[in-house]
């Protein structure tokens, strides 16, 4: 009898008193996740006040000048009794490391990704991908260490010695160099630029590549003229995310880059990046208003500034170019 | 496209053929190249942290021979390939790929064994003391334990903070679509800030923990010695006995006057029993319980056999005796002296004082129980005894601002993995299908009570995944802890949240900057820990991505 007495079981699932009740709280609940929202557009606007203010005191110093900032080719912040503050030599040693990284990440992480989504049997597929994403969180003082104890020492072919015993370095690479970082931030690279590009290429349909292989192109053909093409807005887009990831990497080229603040070209040698600067600065004992001290958060601003823009461009790449099926 | 199709439809049918295979061997050696990056990285870390592989150059060397062994196999491989798909038979493919991963195998075990016959005086520093150990300047006895439980505290905090606003955030934007074109637009923002959040360098949020979290914006203004304001947090004023034993006793706050040892001090020990104290005032310093007992002891016995013997004995003299006897710190003086002065005193005394004398004998007595007494308490204490200010603090203790703290720090990286957070969390709110929402709205459900018991359940295993994702990232980082915590050498285990702190990646960090080996050996090590720690973690998630595709996913 009473089975049957209730057909509709009671919604235990906090039913409230009354509909006012009720709106309240959906009023209360909607008003914390609008906060919750509003608190990273309050991050951003934090970032870049406190760049912008630290800057502005930057350049309020008797030793730095505007136009040397931006067009001074020396950066000497350290020694010397003379300071000179042109952001150069520090831009180009983060575009060398970035350069070399993308020398290495795209070509293999391209052609990894297209092996992976037109080539590898699925079950494969399904023990790399899984894998790939582990790699990608391996910390990046790791790819630091490895460049510093085997990639410099592999570049500077440490075991051809000479008759005492030293190293003879027959390629000349120093010490620290830009070459082993920017080497290993591909490395950091490669994970990060298969995975976004496999999941591009996985997203083109199936159709597109029935009808190349219809019309008698072989598998080369197929991913080269048919897939890559079409799923190029989702490769740019990880590229460009990988650029700037390689742009703000800290602790790889901290450890492998040197700190010769240097405008050279040579990957032989040392150059140090934005953020090697930056590591620089707050690990060492500058104190809290000197100029060497806030001259990092204009280094921070342009930095900041450089992964903006790269991140605008792969957002307006991707919805630009992106191609839609179905 | 089609027509650069057409062109090589035109070309000759075994070129084509060739440059498929050609490519196909391509692709095989980049994945192939990735993999065996990552395998010497692995290798090449776990023998200096072993202490297989000693010097550096010995380590390239090998690498380097094994590369080059191995890129002359697959390059012969790939040759064998593409005659095979030339020539449509003869060596199968799987038999191919079969040797490859033999050949492979055997030119890493080739090192790993090569690298064990060359270990000479390296040692191995991936041991129990390593793990269990604190930071020290001989690399023999450094350990990683402070940063372990730093990395703890700091992940633990980090993803306390991070979880919840990240999924809130994530719930708005997915599930509370506006339909206003404003609104819309400010959404459009939103999820652009966001896109633009997750490509912020890591260093950069560092920077802004440091001004917003360890400096509060600078809205605080402390002078150089002055103690923050604080909350959880009890304030002690220590002093030391005169037995050497440290007691404290408790004040208001932290700008309270300095206590002066008085006997109604509610003094204690160090797990807050109370001690009664006896004061001594800074003139008659008491000796030491022990020889103080023993000489009174001995003083009384010959002074009473002493006075037996002297008949006639001035009341004066021997309140004057006492007097000279009184100051307790004289009963380690010989007292066959002090007898003889008193005897020298009384001397030519008519009056007779036994009465007087057993006066004397009864107070000395007395004086010496006193001092029993309180040797049985923790000690005495001078009047004048110097008050150490001390801060206690309790597990929940604040301050304002929170300085190079964990809470700091944990905020920091917080920041860092937000925007990851919200996006894994997005992705899988996306993933709950349409019809989910629509039933539990259909039944009457309010907007809230949608997301909360229908989508947001479907979306948990997803939410989990990208949360451990995201926790792992945050254990790697290095980059804002380092601009957070600065250089610190740290050999303790933060107890609250307010203390100074150290992370793996920054020990390592600290070690691989070192010049000498065994430092590197050490961070190696430290590595290995890590990588150790990270790889479980992600296996957990690995582990729930693959049960919890279930037919909602």
């Amino acid at each position: 009898m009473t089975a049957i007495a209730s057909p509709l079981p009671s919604p235990d699932v906090g039913q409230p008193r009354s509909v006012r009740l009720r709106r309240l709280r959906e009023t209360a609940i909607m008003g914390g996740l609008i906060a919750c929202a509003i608190f990273t557009i309050l991050i951003t606007i934090a970032i870049a006040g406190i760049l912008i203010a630290q800057s502005i005191e930057f350049f309020q110093k008797d030793e730095v000048t505007l136009s040397e900032f931006f067009f001074g080719l020396e950066w000497n912040p350290l020694l010397g009794h003379e300071k000179h503050f042109g952001i150069w030599p520090l831009v180009s040693g983060t575009l060398l490391v970035a350069t070399i990284a993308m020398l290495v990440a795209v070509p293999l992480g391209l052609i990894t990704a297209v092996w992976l989504s037109e080539y590898a049997p699925s079950g494969v597929r399904a023990i790399v991908k899984p894998t790939l994403e582990v790699l990608a969180g391996v910390p990046t003082v790791v790819f630091g260490f490895f460049a510093l104890t085997v990639i410099t020492p592999i570049l500077r072919l440490e075991w051809i010695v000479n008759e005492r015993g030293e190293p003879v370095n027959p390629l000349g690479f120093e010490n620290y160099n830009v070459a082993s970082a920017g080497i290993a931030v591909g490395i950091l690279c490669v994970p990060m630029i298969t995975s976004l590009t496999e999941d591009a290429m996985r997203a083109v349909p199936r159709s597109l590549r029935e009808a190349s292989y219809g019309l008698g192109a072989t598998r080369f053909e197929t991913s080269w003229l048919v897939v890559v093409p079409a799923a190029f807005s989702g490769i740019v887009a990880a590229v460009l995310l990988a650029i700037a990831r390689a742009v703000g990497e800290t602790m790889i080229v901290a450890l492998a880059a040197g700190s010769l603040k240097q405008l050279t070209f040579d990957v032989r040698q040392s150059s140090q990046p934005l953020t090697g600067y930056m590591v620089e600065i707050f690990f060492g004992e500058a104190p809290a208003s000197s100029v060497e001290f806030v001259s990092s958060y204009a280094v921070a601003a342009t930095l900041f500034v450089l992964t903006f823009i790269l991140t605008l461009i792969g957002h307006w790449v991707r919805r630009r170019f992106q191609e839609e099926y179905e | 496209m089609r027509g650069r199709i057409r062109m090589a439809d035109e070309r000759s049918r075994l070129g084509r053929r060739i440059k498929d295979r050609v490519f196909a061997g391509v692709c095989v050696a980049s994945a192939a190249t990735a993999t065996l990056i990552l395998v010497t990285l692995l290798t090449s870390v776990i023998t200096q942290a072993m202490g297989l592989m000693y010097s550096h150059a010995q380590l390239a060397k090998h690498i380097a021979i094994g590369v080059s062994l191995l890129s002359g196999f697959v390059g012969v491989a790939a040759a064998g390939l593409l005659l095979a798909g030339m020539l449509r038979h003869g060596v199968s493919r799987r038999r191919c790929v079969g040797i490859a991963m033999a050949v492979g195998l055997l030119v890493v075990s080739s090192i790993v064994f090569k690298s064990l016959a060359d270990a000479g005086e390296a040692r191995n520093f991936l041991t129990a003391a390593f793990v269990t150990g604190t930071p020290s300047r001989k690399p023999e006895s450094a350990g990683i334990w402070p940063a372990m439980i730093g990395t703890l505290w700091v992940c633990g905090l980090c993803g306390l903070f991070a979880v919840p606003v990240g999924v809130a955030t994530a719930v708005f934007i997915e599930e509370f679509k506006p339909r206003n074109r404003m609104v819309r637009r400010m959404h459009t923002f939103l999820q652009l800030n966001i896109t633009n959040l997750a490509g912020v360098p890591s260093i950069v949020y560092g920077i802004l923990g440091l001004t917003a979290f360890a400096n509060l914006f600078g809205i605080v203004e402390l002078r150089q010695d002055e103690l923050p304001p604080a909350m959880g947090v009890t304030y002690y004023d220590r002093f030391e006995t005169e037995g050497k034993a440290l007691v404290w006793t408790p004040l208001d706050g932290r700008t309270a006057p300095a206590t002066v040892p008085s006997p109604s001090t509610p003094f204690q020990d160090i797990d807050g029993n109370r001690v009664e104290l006896a004061i001594v005032s800074a003139e008659q310093m008491l000796p030491r319980q022990v020889e103080a007992e023993a000489a009174a002891e001995a003083f009384v016995e010959q002074l009473a056999t002493s006075v037996k013997a002297l008949e006639p004995v001035t009341v004066a003299g021997i309140v004057q005796a006492a007097g000279s006897l009184l100051p307790l710190a004289d009963l380690r003086a010989d007292s066959g002296a002090v007898l003889s002065a008193i005897s020298g005193r009384i001397e030519g005394a008519t009056l007779d004082s036994r009465r007087a004398v057993s006066r004397l004998f009864r107070q000395i007595r007395g004086d010496v129980e006193n001092l029993e007494a309180a040797a049985r308490f923790k000690g005495l204490i001078r009047s004048d005894a110097y008050a150490a200010r001390e801060a206690r603090k309790s597990w929940y203790y604040l301050q304002v601002p929170f300085g190079r703290s964990v809470l700091a720090g944990g905020l920091t990286l917080g920041l860092v993995i937000l925007p990851i957070i919200i996006i894994s969390t997005q992705e899988s709110l996306r993933a709950v299908p349409q019809s989910v929402r629509q039933a539990s709205l259909a039944l009457g459900a309010t907007p809230w009570q949608t997301v909360w018991h229908t989508a947001l359940p479907a979306a948990v295993p997803g939410i989990m995944t990208g949360t451990i994702l995201a926790m792992s990232r945050a254990i790697g980082e290095a980059a804002p802890l380092l601009i957070i915590a600065g250089i610190v050498y740290i050999t303790f285990t933060p107890e609250n949240v307010m203390d100074q702190f150290t992370v793996m990646p920054l020990q390592i960090f600290e070690w691989a900057r070192r010049p000498q080996t065994e430092f590197y050996q050490l961070a190696a090590a430290g590595i290995v820990l890590l990588m150790g720690i990270l790889i479980s973690f992600n296996a957990v998630a690995i582990a729930i991505r693959h049960k919890s595709q279930g037919p909602m996913s």
